[in-house]
Formats: C-alpha cells, structure tokens, sequence
C-alpha cells in the first residue's frame, strides 16, 4: 500500500493547502449531506416499488416522487460545492508552491546549476505540478468521496437486508485480489513507460538541437537506430500496459452482471418466503454500480495518487536543496553596511578551491591584493582558474579555503546582497532577456534611465548599430539575442556591465570574438575604463592588460608569475615566453623589433 | 499528403486489428442489451411458485451469468484489439516524423524552433494516438450502444422510452452547452501553461545575471502574472466541471425517477411488468453513459484532426528532390579529391517579413585545389559564417554556383555532399554521451570501423588528449547536456577531433579557434596540417595568426573579396588587411 515514507512527501503540500483552511471546511460539510441524498435515493426506490407498485397502490406514490426529485437537487448542489471548493484549495496551494519554488530557485547556489539540467527545474515547476493538480488533487477528492460513499451504501445494505448485503460482499475479495495484482502490474510497466519516454525525448531534443550537426556529420540513419530502439521499448510496454487495463476495465464492468444474476438466484426462494421484498431484491440490482464501478475506479485513482508522488518525490528535493546562504552566518547588517558602501580593497590569501569535494584544486594557494583604482589581470592558459578567481569574487562559488577579503571583511560572512552592487561583471557568455534592448542595458532598474543607457551604449561603441535597428533601443530582442550577430550580443552586454555602474568591472574574456576592428573600439573604451575604475581583467588581448598594476599569471591554479608588465618581461619566465611565443607566429616575417627589453 | 489519405494511410496499417476490434464492440454491445433482457424474465418469474417457473428462473439466471462471462472476454479483447493500433501508429509516426526531420534542410529547421517540434512529436502524436485508440473504440461502442438501447426499449414500451428519452435530450444540450466553453477554456489554459514554460525557461537560462543584478524580485512579479492567469483559468474550468458537466449524470438518474413514476403507472393499468422496469432502469444507465463518453470522443476527434495537421506541416514538407538522389560508388570516388570551384556566389537571405534583405554574399569566384590551404579573413557581418553555410549547403542554393570537380553541388544530395566536405561549426554541438562517443559521432555510417587508438589519435592532434587524460574517466567521461561540462575552447577543439577522425576531402573550419589562446591555436593548427595528407583545409577566421600559414587569403568585406593573395602579399596590397594584423600585432609590438 501507500508507504509511510510517501506522506513525508505531502508535508509541503499539506502545509501551503492549510492558508485555504476555510474554503477546505465548506467543501468538506457538503459531504454528509450528499451521503445522505446518496442513501435516501435507493431506500425511496424500495418504497415506491413496495408500497405502491406491489400492493397496486396509487395513492401517495406522486409524494414519494416528488421527494426524489428533490433529493436528487441536493445531491447534485452539496456534490458541486464539495468538489468545487476542494479543488480550489488544491489549486491555490499549487499557486503557493509555484512562486515558493520560484523564490528558492532564485536562491540556488551555482553547484546545482552545475548538476541540474535546466529542463530538469523547470519541469519541477510545470510538470510536476500539473501532475499534482491533475492527479494528486482530483484523486485525493474523488478518492474520498467515492469511499466513504462506498462505505455508507455497504452499511446500508447491510442495514436493508444482510443476506443480500453479505452475498456482495462475497465478491469483494477476489476482486480486490485481482485489482491489487493488475495494479501492481500496470505500477512496474509505469516505471518503465515513463524512463524509456524521458530517455527518447531527451535524445530526440539533442538530435534537433544539434540537427545542423547530425546532417552536416551525414549520421541521420545513426541517430535514427537509436532512437527507434527508445520507440520499440516504449510501445513494448505501452501494449502491455493496455493488456492489463483492459482486462481490468473489463472483469469489473461484467462482475456486476454476474452478481446481479446471483442476487436474483439467491432471492428467488426468499422473494416468495417474504423475507425479501421485491422493491430490496430491484434496489440492490440498481445499486450495485454504485458498489463496483468505485472499486474499479480506485485502482485508478490510487495509481494516480502514486504516480503524484513522484512529482512530489521531485518538489521535495527543490525544497530540501540547500540555498545558497543557507546555514552561513553572516555579520548584522548594520555592521557591514557602511564598510562596503564603496570598494577599498580586496585581499585573496591563500586560497585554495575546487568544485566538487574530491575534485582536483582549480585554485591553488592563491594570495593577491587588489587596491581601490589598480588593474588586477589574470592570464594564463584555458582552464588555469581565471575564471574562477572571478566566480569567488561574485559568490557564484563560496565554499574556498583559505581567507578573501573585501574591505578587510571576510567574503564569506558578508551575504551576497550587502557587496554585489560594488562589482559590473561582464560574463563570457551573453545571456538576454527576450525584451527589448533598452531593457537589457538597464535590466529593468529604474534609476537608470533612458540617456544613462545610450551614455553606456556610447561608452562602447554600441549606439551606432542600435540606431540601425529597427526600433532601435525598443528593438526587441528573441530567444537570447538571435536577432543579433554574436558580436553586437556581447556589445549589448558590455553596455549593460558598463550602465550598471559597478565601481569594480570584472571582464571575463570579454573580446573574444569580436572582429578586430570592434575589438579595437572596445579597447578603447575599456582603456577609459582602466582610467577610471578598479578593474580585473581576463583577456587574450595582450594590449588590454598591459597597463594594469599588477599581473598574475597562471598555471594549474598556482599562481607562477606576478608583477607589473615591465617586470614580467624583465624576468624572462613563462609571461615573457607567452609573449615570444605569439611573436614567434606574429613575427615570421620580421617586421617588428622588440620595443624595450 | 492530404489529411483524409493521411488518416486513411494510418488506419489502414492497422486494418485486420480494428476489423477485429469491431466485430467483438458490436457483440459487447448486444450482450449489454440483451443481458438486462433475462434479468427482466428472471425478475418476473420471482413471484411466480410453480415448479416450471422455478426451473426457468434458473435457467435465465444461468443465461444471465454465462453471457456475462463471454461478455467479459470479448470485452477485453475488443479494448486490446482497438487500443493497441493507437500505440502502434504513435510509435510509426514518431519514427517517419523523426526521419523526416532528419533530412529536412535549413530553412525548414530554420522557420521551426526545437522546442516547438519536440512538443509536436509528444504532444500532438498523443492526439494522434488517442484518435486512432479510444477514438475508434468509443466511437464504435457509441454508435451500436445508441443504435441498439432504443430498439430493445421501444420493444418493451414505445410510449416509456419516448418519455424517458426527453430529459436525456435536455440535460446533453446543457452538457454540450458546457462543454463547448470548456474546451475554449483548456485552449487557453494550454497557451498559459506554454507561456509560464516559456518564460521561466528564460530566466533559469539568465539565472546568473538574474542573481548578481538583484533582479529576483522582478522575475518573481513577472512569473505571479502568469502564474495567477493560469490559476483564474483553471478555476475557470473547475467551475464548469463541477457544475455544468455532472448534469447528464444526474439526468439518469431523473430518468429513472421517471420510470418509477410513469412505469409505475403504466404497471398499475397492467400495461407493464416490474421486471420490465428492472430492465428498463438497466436500460436507462445503458443510454446515459455513451452521451457522456460523447463528448470525450468530440474532444479526441478534434484534438486528433488539430494533431494531425500540425504532424502534417511537419511530413508535408518534401525533402527536396536532390536530396534523395544517391551516387553510385563509381562516381563517388571518381569525385574524390576534386576542385572546389565557387563562380559568382550570390546569397541572401529569405526574408519573412517583407523586410528589406540584403546580399549578404556578392559575386564571389575562387577555387580550393585538392590539397590547397586557404583562409579567409572577415570581420563580423563580413559574410564569413553565410559563406561556410553556402560552401557545405547548410543554406539553400541556387544552382550554377558551387562546383565540385564540374558537378554543381545543388545538384547531388547533400548527404552525398557532405561525405566529401566536413565543418566545422563555430559554435559546436556536442550530445550528452562520452566523450570517445562524441568523437565517434557520424563515423559509423560511413562504415568505418574506428578503435580507441583512432580516437586517441586525433584527440591528440585537436590538442584534447591532455585534458582528457586529466578527466576522472578519461575519454569515457560523460560531456553533459551540450557539453556543458567542458570549456568553451574543450567543446572545440572536441569538434575537431570528431572532424578529423573521419577521411573527407575538404575540411572547413568556421572560426573555431575563438575560444582557445593563441599558443593553443597554433598547436592544433599544425595537428591539422599533419593530420591532412591531399586534403583541402578552408579557415575562416577574424585573426591573421590564424592564416598566415595558408596557400591563399580571401579578404572579405561586407559580403565581396575585396583582396586575396598570401599573406606577405596582402600586407602588400591591402591596407585592410594590413590594418587588421597590425591592430592584432599591436599587443606583441608594445609588448617589447
């Protein structure tokens, strides 16, 4: 049956459904009235047959009629009322969930960016909550309802005739064993319907994502093997599952009949003996969907309820995963507040970080001091940890060793709130919001206003191509800035870094596929910004970092070399050999000289 | 393909399983009427004390019980026999849907986003299989249930079965009335629900930035909107659910008031016995439900021809003819190790809006050699990445313009086409398998047997073998979704991998070396270069380091070749390319 551990699940829900307490209760009172309208039908039945049409008796009977008709009425207004205001409860807790899941997926920290596929989260907040409302909640609803019905007309048998009541009943258990053993059938097949699905709709969205790549590499009959196998598992087990279903639908819908002819062989000697009157042996024979047809109907609504709790199952661990901040103390508010108004210095002591708890250290005793108004650069090969001394630097990754230092605070008691306004990072990857250009530099921040963000789109050189656009600044943007060429996207999201006003600009790679001529304009606006604001720079661009105060180059996550440009090249090491090496290509033909040793 | 030979095409793939299916629907249906026939004698005969009628009694009771049990048998086989053609054809048409996309070019991938298609082939083939499966089925049990009921009622009393049939008639117009709003309501419903996907795709796609600007708090306005318009519309259809839709439930059992009373009266003037109302109250539950089904089978018909059309625009779009041409083997290697010849290439791009397109290619002439090295230098919107689609007929063509040793590439099929030429795309794609798969990828249709040194080998040459070495599992390790667990410059210099690990003639590589430091560019550039034995190599590229080791540079500005020659040359002739290289030496220059 229902395991205990499958109610841990429900606690959540249970708990946001309670705020809607009151619509509950007025949905739950019209359950004993619709019982009832539900037990007066059959016993008006048995009297209209026994003491009019039997004895032939006309007199009253329009009364009895009317009463029937009425409580028809009843049944029919306590039943919607009952039903409506359960399922708006569900409905409303599901609301509650929706943004309470949206809040915390705000609050993820990066590591389970890095382990959950987007698809997966957002799944959590559609499918699996459609799921519940579909399957938990009407379930939950009609499962109660039909029960306790159930229940009252079986007592009332019982209560009208026990004979006939105990002959019923008789049925029950073989069709319990069989139910329960399809169910448990159709559970296994369930499982397995479901994880040949998820894999062939996973790999179908690859293949069409990348189908570009499948035609150009001709390996369209290779995918397609592939994905017929998915298909053939599926509707293996889809015929199975219809197998079972049917026959399940089937035994129920004929048990009836068959119990119908055995009420009347059972009756046929009693009818005449006068202890069962003709009205009982009719009432039963009517009554009996009402007994059989909700036992058919709970397999399903139990396997549904089952099915709702894996989306359950998927909701719980989104509300268990833990939150960035969460289980860190910080400093009070008020403490830090006023130290981290403006930037002063940021101090890295030997750091030492890696983002899985066995992984290899990207960053390896890690120590730098960045002043307010220096350049700090980061080179080094791909995967040295540049980019990662920048993701220690924006809390996108906390848990470091060693000791970092913003205005001598340390970085982990400070809440990512209270410093973020002190950093403009301008990512590797663009990303931008399918709205319109105006909302991408400002990202919607009110405070910036209209020429703050054609100032920054001026800054780096930007502006031009707007005004070309369609509706320029309300040119809008599609599916991540498709409707621009790669480097106007990450023109755009330069401007927006810039509009941000950050006192300290982080710059991740931020020329890399710009043509040389656009490259060449944003080195002069970033050369402004070396003038103007602490910066700390990733680039493969030589002449962005030149000027900076400080260098540090890196291998492996160990810092080799550090020191200003002059001193690098002085020093003959792996910097001045980085340099050499791109003469050495640069240089073939001889035209340049070294400037100065 | 029209719609109506399509859904013939479908049921007829299924033929001898749905012709069985019909005839045990119709015996279903018959044993239903005529069950409540022998109960309604047995219940005639309950008063009844002689020895005969007891023996008749018996008798139907047995009948009773005995067609209850054929009925379930057929019953169970006339569900398998009419569902399972519905799984069937959804599994066939995922498969020719999945084979079709496959092939169909560009501007059709173009026009349709993935997303779109993948809802199509979940979603709409559910349509599909719910009309060719419970679609069947409930039509045909509705068609001989109504058709059969009446007949067995009207046998027992014409004037009962015309008056008990009146509140029926009412409460289905009610229910229809109901019905029709409700499914206008899921419509939209159906829209809110894509709308909430959609929107919060995005922002768990821009989660960083959303978390570093402090923008939590607008996203979250922005998704209570959605979310509330979705809550206003369910409520909406709960509403109607609960109480317009019970209403033909609640008709029958008006109905059998109603044949109380009047049968009760029609009793009592002897007109009728009380086993005929037993088997008239049966008969009254056997006309009510397939009302009720009645409207779920309108709503599986609709949502089938709704389903059917959008499969439709998907396999109605040929593969064009060209594409399904195949060379025989003689005229394959006799093409091997030809001349690119590009005359005149013109190329625009199809514009959807009447908006002004403009040629984004001008009249470009040059040839590759076999074994020739050429680059070609540009700067963005320059035309490079629409050239390297045109050159691998990624993009559609006109003909005349592209030549493959004298043959017109528009006129061979582009998986002809593309065994010669391999790309390398700028951005590269890479499926969620290992990353020895990922090289693999392609190879095995061309019938190549490839072993893991082979992998090594170029994982080598792409410069990869090192980080492959440091990852926990090595080349068995697992990319992630797009490859989401490597670097930028990882995915490409994987990209090359799988491009060299299979013999091709002509290797174009679409600024590909973006992401990776220019020691490492150089590296994979000579591993290029060795690998190559007679073939060809097209690099496009915004850095001259890039290109100075080739045969011939292509400079190309805004769509034409404003100059071409060697490198030492073009430093010559032309002050563009000049400029460029010298803004890109201006960091080594200074360096000094």
């Amino acid at each position: 049956m229902i395991k205990s551990l499958d109610f841990q699940y429900l606690k959540h829900f249970f708990q946001y459904a309670s705020r809607y307490k009151r619509t509950a209760v007025i949905g739950l009172l019209m359950m004993p009235l619709s019982v009832l309208a539900n037990l007066l039908f059959p016993w008006l039945v048995i009297q209209v047959i026994d003491e009019h049409l039997t004895p032939g008796k006309y007199d009253g009977m329009l009364m009895l009629i009317a009463f029937m008709l009425l409580v028809l009425v009843v049944n029919y207004i306590a039943d919607a009322i009952y039903t409506y205001c359960l399922r708006m409860t569900g409905q409303k807790a599901i609301f509650d969930i929706r943004m309470a899941l949206f809040e915390r997926i705000l609050k993820l920290p990066r590591t389970y960016y890095d382990k959950t596929p987007t698809g997966v989260t957002l799944s959590r907040l559609t499918s699996d909550l459609e799921v519940i409302g579909d399957s938990f909640v009407l379930g939950v609803l009609n499962l109660v309802k039909d029960s306790i019905n159930t229940l009252a007309v079986l007592i009332f048998m019982f209560f009208i005739n026990w004979q006939l009541a105990s002959l019923v009943l008789l049925v029950f258990p073989p069709v319990l064993i069989l139910t329960q053993y399809v169910r448990n059938r159709l559970r296994k097949m369930y499982v397995i319907t479901r994880s040949s699905l998820a894999k062939s709709t996973g790999f179908l969205q690859e293949c069409l994502l990348g189908v570009k790549t499948v035609q150009l590499y001709g390996a369209e009959t290779e995918v397609e093997s592939k994905y017929h196998r998915y298909t053939q598992d599926f509707l293996r087990a889809q015929l199975k599952t219809n197998k079972y279903d049917a026959s399940l639908f089937s035994i129920i819908t004929g048990i009836t009949s068959i119990t119908i002819g055995l009420i009347i062989w059972y009756g046929s000697g009693k009818v005449l003996a006068g202890v069962v009157s003709l009205g009982v042996l009719i009432a039963f024979i009517n009554t009996l969907e009402k007994v059989f047809v909700p036992l058919r109907d709970f397999t399903s609504q139990i396997a549904s309820i089952q099915r709702s709790f894996a989306a359950f199952e998927h909701i719980e661990e989104l509300f268990v995963e833990d939150l960035e901040e969460q289980g860190l103390t910080f400093l009070p508010e008020e403490l830090i507040k006023d130290k981290l108004e403006n930037f002063e210095t940021l101090e890295f002591k030997n750091v030492r970080f890696r983002y899985r708890g066995t992984g290899p250290y990207v960053l390896d005793d890690v120590s730098f001091t960045l002043n307010k108004g220096q350049q700090l650069a980061l080179v080094g090969t791909t995967g040295s940890g540049k980019s990662t001394i920048i993701r220690l630097i924006n809390k996108t990754y906390m848990d470091y060793e060693g000791s970092i230092e913003l205005n001598g605070i340390e970085l982990s008691s400070i809440p990512k709130d209270s410093m973020l306004h002190l950093f403009s990072l301008m990512q590797q990857d663009v990303f931008l919001f399918e709205q319109d250009i105006h909302f991408n530099i400002s990202l919607g921040c009110e405070e910036i206003r209209e020429d703050a963000v054609i100032d920054a789109a001026e800054y780096v050189y930007a502006h031009d191509f707007i005004l070309d656009l369609a509706d320029q600044y309300q040119f809008e943007l599609k599916n991540n800035g498709s409707n621009l060429s790669a480097g106007q996207a990450q023109l755009i999201s330069f401007a927006r870094s810039v509009a941000q006003g950050g006192q300290v600009m982080m710059l991740d790679e931020a020329t890399s596929s710009v043509d040389s001529i656009t490259e060449n304009l944003i080195q002069k606006a970033i050369g402004r910004l070396f003038e103007e604001k602490t910066v700390i720079a990733i680039a493969h661009r030589l002449s962005t970092i030149r000027h900076s105060d400080q260098i540090l180059v890196l291998n492996q996550g160990k810092i080799v070399e550090r020191g200003s440009h002059q001193n690098l090249l002085a020093m003959g090491g792996v910097y001045a050999s980085l340099l050499t090496d791109k003469a050495n290509i640069e240089d073939d033909e001889g035209l340049l000289l070294p400037e100065a040793g | 393909m029209t719609k109506s030979n399509f859904i013939i095409h479908y049921l007829l793939l299924n033929k001898y399983s749905y012709l069985f299916a019909m005839v045990c629907i119709f015996m279903v249906n018959y044993l239903q009427v005529e069950i409540p026939r022998y109960i309604q004698l047995a219940v005639d005969l309950l008063d009844k004390s002689t020895i005969e009628s007891k023996a008749s009694l018996l008798e139907n009771v047995q009948w009773v019980i005995a067609l209850s049990v054929i009925m379930v048998v057929i019953r169970i086989l006339s569900r398998m026999y009419s569902l399972n053609p519905g799984r069937m054809t959804e599994a066939t048409l995922k498969n020719d849907v999945f084979h079709r996309l496959n092939r169909l070019p560009a501007t059709f991938h173009e026009r349709y986003a993935s997303g779109k298609l993948i809802s199509i082939i979940n979603n709409d083939l559910t349509g599909i299989r719910l009309f060719y499966g419970i679609g069947f089925l409930q039509f045909f049990n509705i068609l001989f249930a109504l058709s059969l009921t009446p007949i067995w009622m009207w046998r027992i009393s014409p004037q009962l079965t015309l008056y008990s049939v009146v509140p029926i008639i009412i409460a289905s117009i009610i229910f229809w009335l109901g019905f029709r709003k409700l499914r206008a309501l899921q419509a939209q419903r159906l829209i809110c629900l894509q709308n909430l996907s959609e929107q919060l795709m995005n922002y768990l796609s821009g989660i960083d930035l959303i978390k570093n600007q402090q923008m939590g708090e607008w996203a979250t306005s922005e998704v209570n909107m959605i979310n509330r318009r979705l809550f206003d519309c369910t409520m909406k259809i709960a509403k109607i659910q609960t109480f317009f839709m019970p209403i033909l439930d609640y008709a029958n059992h008006f109905m059998k008031v109603l044949i109380l009373g009047l049968g009760g009266y029609y009793l009592l003037q002897a007109q009728l016995s009380i086993g005929e109302i037993t088997a008239f109250l049966s008969y009254s539950v056997l006309l009510a439900l397939p009302l009720m089904h009645l409207g779920r089978i309108v709503t599986v018909y609709q949502m089938g021809m709704i389903s059917i059309d959008s499969v439709q625009s998907i396999l109605n779009n040929e593969v064009p003819s060209t594409d399904m041409l195949r060379m025989d083997d003689d005229e394959k290697s006799t093409l091997r190790g030809s001349t690119l010849l590009v005359k005149n290439l013109s190329y625009r791009y199809p514009h959807s809006k009447g908006e002004r397109s403009e040629v984004v290619l001008k009249n470009l002439s040059f040839s590759i050699q076999a074994g020739e090295k050429v680059g070609v230098l540009g700067s963005i919107g320059s035309g490079k990445s629409t050239l390297v689609n045109c050159l691998n007929h990624h993009l559609s063509l006109d003909t005349g313009q592209i030549f493959w040793g004298g043959k017109d590439i528009t006129q061979m099929s582009r998986h002809d086409w593309r065994s010669y030429v391999r790309t390398i795309t700028q951005n590269p794609f890479l499926f969620s398998d290992t990353v020895s798969e990922n090289v693999k990828f392609g190879a095995k249709q061309q019938g190549q047997t490839i072993d893991d040194l082979d992998v090594a080998q170029v994982l080598n040459l792409s410069q990869l073998s090192e980080d492959v070495q440091r990852f926990s599992a090595g080349d068995q390790t697992l990319v992630g979704e797009k490859g989401i667990m490597l670097s930028g410059g990882q995915k490409q210099r994987l990209s090359i991998a799988r491009a060299l690990l299979t013999p091709c003639d002509l290797i174009i590589m679409d600024n590909v070396l973006s992401a990776v430091d220019y020691d490492t560019e150089r590296s994979i550039l000579r591993g290029v270069f060795n690998r190559m034995q007679g073939q060809s190599l097209l690099v496009v590229s915004h850095r001259v380091s890039a290109l100075e080791y080739m045969d011939k540079i292509l400079v190309l500005e805004k769509g034409e070749i404003i100059a071409r020659g060697t490198h030492a040359q073009l430093l010559e002739s032309s002050s563009y390319y000049r400029e460029t290289w010298e803004l890109q030496q201006h960091e080594s220059e200074t360096a000094r």
